[in-house]
């Protein structure tokens, strides 16, 4: 299992990352679980990075961020030689038309709309995980 | 026919004076044989001749000759024979005062017999003539056939007079010496209607204007008084009653002597000329009124681009104090003045509107600068003009000027106004943006911000709840229970608000809709919560101009409140109609659900107004808030009825698709 990549979570509301690790915990997955807590970190952490180290297998990207903005941010990581091609889910309250349209057009791979209800949490983190499953089973990840 | 004529006795007398004279130059007793020799031979008509037979008893020379018989013929014949214009006894009292001695001669004319039959006319003069014993007349004869042609002549050219006179088409008429009328023609007569009785003498007076009597009185009496030619205009009374203008012309007629015999006179009718003369005159003075007072300048100049005419209002606008300096032609003026463009290119002399005009062209609202070279000064006139033409060949350019120098520098401050005012809307389009902006990011955060403790307290109660229920009692875990309740609520009312706001920011695409499959589909959404409600759907076929999601947005809202107040009725119902009015299609949505007290209706359109208890019917107190502003900014109207307990009624107005082509059917129809 430790071989198994992280999940990258860019979130500054540590209550948020509390519960988005909690959700994932309901469902007995162990799995890395990887923080950042504000964009400039988070654009530290991408500038920093050598050629060659294991790159996530998914980055959940909060687009409210202190310093620097997620969108920002997403834009950083899709320039990334290495990062370029790993799935990003925008996890963000934000229900603008304006928000959605940029993160899709940034490339994100998904958009999905903090829940109030800590279930459909759960529910986003279920998903999260077959996902991070599936690209983590050997043999399928074009990465191993 | 006999017209004696009594008076003629004097020539009678005459006669009689030869005799005596003759008796006075010779001897006596040659007398008598001298004057029978004298009778007989003599060429006048004369006879002797028996009073009682009327036989002739001595004929002279001139009568055998002047009647064609011998004497021997007219011895046997009576003095009736050759006048056969009377009979014995028409003839016998002709003569009864010679025969009883009254009188001792008459004349009378009549016609005399010739022996070939013919007749002429004579004038007899017969006198007694006292015999021994008997008595005789003595007839002299007068041959008047020349004096008959010379009357005849003379009445035949009088006629002729009155003829051409009374053709002429002037009136006329004959005045004696003394100046009193003595004749009219017919076309006097038949002009004033009057009679010749009426206007003898004086009478004239009566058909003048009596107001110009007394002139044309006193200017006649001077004209007959010197023998001067009258000639004067005055006004004569019609038979129609009306007056009309004649011009009276009089000349004296002179005999041989050169005395005045007569005064001819005629009356010209000058009325219609005098007419159109003054007419004339008054509309010169008018169009000189007009030229002299007209708001606009006009200036009048020949072919020779020589300036005739300048009016007050022209003079006024090119500050002319003096018109004498300018009134000269086009080149004189010209180097007083400077024309140029209204952007200040200036104009050479043969680019002037006068210069143009000339040319041909006709000008219409040319404006120019006209400035003067002398003095500070300048104004911005506006030329229109042409040359008019009149008779033949000649014409006069005309060219009319407007002073719109205060026009133009209005509209040059209105344009700076506008661009200052233009330059200020954008200016706080662009704060208003900003403040949009501003306002969209605040709900943004709010959303996010609000959200973000929200979820915690969600998360974690949902936590406390699932993994430490058992470490909870009854009550503890009721507290969480409303804990989250509560956050739900707080959840809705940050969706709400947002909405709200999103509404009040998002762009409106206006469309025709058709509002019955419009609605079915926004009914397919409640199918669940519509099943225990007794719907009634009647909207008819209107199309309605609107914005389709903020139409959406106010349907649901007022369905949703329908369907929830109408929850606890025994049978809810629902009915949504509409109705076209006035070019606008009203929408209604009916509920018998408890309504609301009309003493509130001010409220129900606030924002987080609630007239009804959170656990009787939830709700966050926005959604007719969100109907209200929905319907505001696609101009349409909102309005509610109701009465607590009977249920309520909700109208939206909104603009019918086609709401022209209806209103014209209305109006062409049967």
């Amino acid at each position: 299992m430790n071989t198994a990549l992280p999940i990258l979570l860019i979130e500054d509301n540590p209550m948020d990352v509390d519960l988005t690790r909690r959700a994932f915990i309901r469902h007995n997955l162990a799995y890395p679980l990887e923080v950042l807590r504000d964009g400039q970190e988070a654009l530290d952490f991408i500038a920093g990075r050598r050629a060659g180290e294991p790159v996530p297998s998914v980055i959940l990207l909060d687009l409210k961020l202190p310093k620097v903005s997620g969108l920002d941010v997403l834009r950083a990581i899709r320039a990334h030689p290495d990062l370029g091609t790993v799935p990003v889910v925008v996890l963000t309250s934000s229900a603008d038309d304006g928000d959605v349209h940029q993160a899709y057009k940034l490339g994100a791979n998904s958009y999905i709309l903090k829940s109030v209800d800590f279930e459909k949490f759960i529910d986003v983190a279920r998903q999260i995980e077959l996902y991070w499953t599936v690209l983590n089973t050997p043999g399928f990840s074009k990465r191993v | 026919m006999i017209s004696p004529t009594k008076n003629r006795a004097d020539s009678l007398v005459g006669v009689s004076r030869v005799k005596f004279d003759m008796v006075a130059l010779i001897p006596i007793e040659n007398a008598q044989a001298r004057l029978a020799g004298f009778l007989e031979q003599s060429l006048s008509e004369i006879y002797l001749l028996n009073a009682q037979t009327l036989l002739f008893e001595f004929a002279s020379k001139g009568a055998q000759r002047n009647l064609g018989h011998e004497v021997d013929a007219l011895r046997a014949m009576t003095l009736l024979e050759i006048q056969p214009e009377f009979d014995e006894a028409s003839f016998q009292a002709l003569i009864a005062p010679l025969m009883g001695g009254e009188k001792e001669g008459l004349v009378y004319e009549t016609m005399h017999l010739r022996a070939d039959g013919t007749l002429y006319p004579v004038e007899a003069h017969l006198q007694r003539f006292e015999q021994p014993g008997h008595l005789e007349f003595l007839a002299i004869i007068l041959d008047i056939t020349h004096r008959r042609r010379t009357e005849a002549a003379l009445q035949e050219s009088e006629a002729r007079f009155r003829v051409i006179v009374d053709t002429i088409p002037q009136l006329a008429w004959i005045a004696g010496r003394d100046g009193s009328r003595l004749w009219h023609n017919q076309r006097w007569y038949d002009y004033t209607g009057t009679t010749p009785g009426e206007m003898q003498g004086c009478g004239w007076h009566k058909v003048h204007d009596p107001e110009m009597l007394p002139m044309i009185i006193e200017n006649w009496k001077n004209a007959v008084a010197t023998g001067q030619t009258f000639d004067m205009e005055v006004k004569l009374r019609g038979a129609d009653g009306q007056h009309r203008i004649f011009l009276t012309r009089a000349e004296p007629l002179r005999n041989a002597d050169g005395r005045i015999v007569q005064w001819f006179g005629t009356d010209t009718d000058v009325n219609d000329q005098k007419l159109a003369e003054i007419t004339r005159r008054e509309t010169e003075k008018q169009l000189q009124v007009v030229m002299e007072n007209m708001h606009d300048g006009l200036v009048i100049s020949d072919f020779s681009r020589k300036l005739l005419h300048w009016n007050p209002a022209a003079l006024k606008m090119h500050d002319i104090d003096d018109p004498e300096a300018v009134l000269g032609d086009l080149d004189t003026f010209a180097k007083i003045y400077e024309l140029s463009t209204v952007d200040g290119a200036v104009l050479s002399i043969d680019q002037w509107p006068l210069t143009r005009i000339l040319g041909g062209e006709h000008l219409h609202d040319l404006e120019l600068r006209l400035r003067r070279l002398d003095r500070d000064w300048e104004r911005v006139l506006s030329y229109s003009g042409a040359v008019l033409h009149y008779d033949d060949g000649k014409g006069l350019a005309f060219l009319t000027i407007k002073d719109i120098t205060e026009r133009k520098y209005a509209e040059e401050a209105l344009r700076d106004a506008k661009i200052n005012l233009e330059h200020k809307v954008s200016e706080r389009t662009a704060q208003l943006l900003a403040k949009s902006k501003e306002l969209e990011n605040f709900c943004y955060s709010v959303s996010h911000d609000l959200r973000a403790p929200l979820r915690g307290i969600a998360g974690y109660s949902r936590l406390l709840l699932d993994g430490y229920h058992e470490c909870l009692d009854e009550e503890g875990r009721s507290f969480l229970v409303n804990v989250r309740a509560a956050t739900k609520h707080m959840t809705d009312l940050i969706e709400g608000l947002l909405s709200y706001s999103k509404l009040e920011r998002r762009k409106l695409s206006t469309t025709a809709i058709k509002l019955s499959s419009f609605i079915s589909r926004l009914l397919a959404q409640f199918q669940d919560s519509l099943k225990n409600v007794r719907l009634t759907v009647d909207v008819g076929d209107f199309d309605i101009n609107a914005d389709p999601e903020g139409l959406a947005i106010a349907l649901r809202n007022l369905v949703d409140n329908a369907i929830k107040f109408s929850r606890c009725t025994a049978e809810p119902a629902i009915e949504i109609r509409a109705r076209s009015a006035d070019g606008f299609c009203v929408l209604s949505v009916r509920d018998n659900g408890i309504g609301f007290d009309m003493h509130f209706y001010e409220k129900i359109f606030e924002i987080f107004q609630r007239l009804h208890r959170a656990e009787d019917y939830p709700g966050t107190g926005i959604g007719l808030a969100m109907v209200y502003k929905a319907m505001e900014r696609m101009g349409g109207q909102v309005w509610a009825e109701s009465e607590r307990g009977a249920g309520a009624v909700f109208y939206l107005q909104l603009p019918l698709a086609n709401a022209v082509e209806s209103d014209t059917s209305t109006i062409n129809g049967p």
